[in-house]
């Protein structure tokens, strides 16, 4: 190995390893906007873990967030609806807890599509 | 006897037949790693491009870009994917490598190792400048660059120094 092939190979690592903390991941979901009564009440950045109360007409429903993903953790609906819809973590991903009027949304960092299929 | 026969009937020069060799050669190498099957559609060993950096070292840059050229049309004929999306990403690649070696082929002291590396990193960099511009204009594509350029570096240097233990230089 030349002097030449080190600098090649330090040159292609670095690129490489910035490849990787540039856009691994990406393509997730970023933000978690939360919604009540048609209102944007806090957008909470899915990689920190955060727990917000949003009053609604039936109560306060709780919105979790952890792990790079967030779901509903409670909330005074009968149904429950919002809470079976689980962890959202992909762009675009919805639920809601209409009785209380209260919803959620991942936003990823490009939405000018609302889905692709190859 | 056959030789000379070849050369007045086509004109076949001892370079072309140089050329042919190595790009036949390039193109069963491409073949076989063709059904070889891959955890990730698109990463491949890329060894074909091995005998691209032997034509580089031993022939000069010509004879690498016509053997690289000819493995990309001659592979995609036999494996019938000519002009399809998989044929334009493998000519973007080849091109941008081709590119590539035309540069770094200039540093002093340079190997096989260096050259594959560069070069494999080059053919990942045109196949993605192929498929963000033409196939799929979206900036989620480029999850996938880390995991394509990691497969490069290792693959580069591996064709690499498997050239340089041909070339004797170990």
């Amino acid at each position: 190995m030349s002097l030449a092939d080190g600098v090649i190979l330090v040159l292609g690592l670095a690129l490489t390893v910035a490849a990787w903390a540039a856009f691994a991941g990406r393509g997730a979901g970023q933000t978690a906007v939360v919604t009540a009564g048609g209102e944007v009440v806090a957008r909470l950045p899915l990689d920190r873990p955060a727990r917000l109360a949003v009053p609604g007409p039936l109560g306060e429903t709780v919105v979790e967030v952890r792990d790079g993903a967030v779901r509903f953790l409670s909330s005074p609906c009968t149904r429950q609806i919002c809470i079976h819809s689980g962890w959202l973590r992909e762009g675009g991903a919805f639920a809601a807890c209409l009785p209380n009027r209260v919803s959620v949304r991942v936003t990823a960092l490009d939405e000018r599509y609302d889905s692709i299929n190859f | 006897m056959t030789a000379s026969i070849s050369e007045s009937l086509v004109g076949a020069s001892a370079r072309d037949r140089q050329i042919a060799s190595l790009a036949a050669l390039a193109v069963v190498v491409h073949l076989a790693e063709s059904v070889l099957p891959s955890p990730i559609p698109g990463i491949k060993p890329g060894l074909a491009n091995a005998v691209v950096l032997y034509a580089l070292l031993r022939h000069g840059w010509e004879v690498a870009a016509w053997v690289g050229l000819l493995r990309v049309l001659v592979g995609s004929l036999l494996l019938g994917s000519f002009l399809s999306p998989g044929f334009f990403l493998s000519l973007g690649g080849a091109l941008a490598s081709l590119a590539m070696l035309a540069l770094v082929a200039r540093l002093p002291g340079v190997t096989a190792l260096g050259l594959g590396v560069a070069a494999a990193l080059a053919h990942t960099a045109g196949q993605f400048t192929v498929a963000y511009l033409w196939f799929i204009p979206h900036p989620g594509l480029f999850a996938l660059l880390p995991a394509f350029l990691t497969a490069a570096l290792v693959f580069g240097a591996a064709g690499g120094l498997v050239v340089n233990r041909l070339c004797g230089r170990g």
